[in-house]
């Protein structure tokens, strides 16, 4: 078969065509129910990865255990590293993939948190929480909220958990109540890093937000 | 820094990352299978393959790859379904009872009538569109993706299209030029 339009009427045809798909691509998005349901069985995989790991090493040994550490020492050296912040900043630009938490019990939180420090709850400066997602950097848990700025754009709160990473350079730091925030750009993102409660905390949003706004909503539970 | 393509090293596919291309696996499965519900089975059933052993994936394409894995699932389940008795039948309009189309109707019922249409297309002929419009590939990804040249792709793209629009009501040409 040729291709190619046999005549204007069905070039017409197809590009109507075209803009029905194209319509209905744009309307159609998958159900956040499917991907819960998704993120559980990632979860569950991942589990199930580590309880082979763990079993593997037991069953050999000690000796076993010993050359199994050895390997692991040379085969991946970065495993035990802490991730970086710009590895955390990249978690912002994955999608959500759990519903976003609700109000938690202390106003201006939500209920999420990680190692007790509690994700902000910006609804009422019109930054509402619209979704979220957990990972693993590095042998790291983290959490990220995902929040709705004023115009549009996706602002990205990550909480490292364990302790705190390592301060990157350059930047301007802001300092607000006696915590440094240090303002950095991004992959066309502004960035604030802190730390607070033991843990490490990046925020990011579009280049849009300027430094001083982010810094100040990163410092608004501080002030409160 | 060189990439994987280049250099011809296997590389292990990220699941944390797999949650990026939902969207659209969801919205091929939907075109490919001709229901929402049947969609979301295939792409949770495509992600508990991939996700049931650690993957090498040569090349940084995981979306191609995922496509792929969701294609093949889908045609060993369209196969299967053939062999047995239908069971159930779900009523269509149950999917209002999701909360974004209870809110826009008429735009579920265009994206229902449309990727209905396309589920109905000749195999060749879905295939394409799927990959091209549907999924976002370009059509020498389409091509590599469908085993098929270049040039091929384009002429059942074009056929998939006009079908569409063919088998569409009339009506729904002016429903688009008001929400766009």
């Amino acid at each position: 078969m040729t291709g190619g339009p046999d005549s204007p009427r069905d070039e017409a045809r197809a590009e109507q065509g075209r803009a029905l798909v194209a319509a209905a691509v744009a309307r159609s998005q998958a159900p956040l129910a499917l991907r819960e349901r998704i993120e559980a069985d990632r979860e569950r995989a991942r589990r199930a990865r580590r309880r082979r790991r763990g079993l593997g090493v037991l069953a050999g040994g000690l000796a076993a255990a010993l050359a199994a550490t050895a390997v692991a020492l040379i085969a991946a050296p970065s495993g035990d590293e802490a991730p970086t912040v710009r590895a955390v900043v990249r978690l912002g630009d994955r999608a959500a993939a759990q519903r976003a938490p609700g109000p938690g019990s202390r106003p201006g939180t939500l209920r999420a948190s990680v190692g007790g420090v509690a994700f902000p709850d910006w609804d009422t400066r019109y930054w509402p929480a619209t979704g979220a997602r957990a990972d693993e950097l590095s042998n790291r848990a983290t959490r990220t909220v995902f929040y709705s700025t004023r115009d549009g754009g996706r602002a990205a709160y990550t909480i490292v958990d364990g302790v705190p990473l390592d301060s990157p350079g350059g930047g301007r730091v802001h300092t607000v109540d006696g915590v440094d925030y240090r303002v950095l750009r991004n992959r066309g993102r502004t960035v604030v890093v802190w730390q607070e409660g033991g843990h490490t905390c990046v925020l990011s949003a579009p280049a849009g937000v300027p430094g001083d706004v982010l810094v100040d909503f990163a410092s608004w539970d501080a002030r409160s | 820094m060189l990439r994987a393509t280049e250099t011809g090293d296997a590389r292990p596919l990220d699941p944390s990352t797999l949650g990026d291309h939902v969207d659209r696996l969801f919205r091929a499965a939907w075109a490919l299978c001709g229901t929402r519900e049947d969609a979301e089975d295939l792409v949770q059933e495509t992600f508990a393959r991939v996700l049931a052993k650690p993957r090498l994936l040569r090349g940084d394409d995981d979306l191609g790859y995922l496509l792929r894995v969701l294609r093949n699932t889908f045609v060993s389940r369209h196969r299967a379904r053939e062999r047995r008795p239908r069971a159930a039948i779900v009523p269509e309009d149950a999917e209002l009872a999701d909360p974004v189309a209870g809110r826009r109707p008429e735009e579920a019922v265009l994206a229902r009538e449309v990727f209905a249409h396309i589920a109905a297309l000749p195999d060749a002929f879905r295939d394409a569109l799927v990959a091209v419009d549907v999924a976002g590939l370009s059509y020498d990804e389409a091509s590599e993706l469908l085993g098929v040249k270049v040039a091929t792709i384009t002429s059942r793209l074009f056929r998939a299209r006009a079908q569409v629009a063919a088998g569409m009501d009339p009506e729904r040409a002016g429903v688009l030029k008001e929400q766009q």
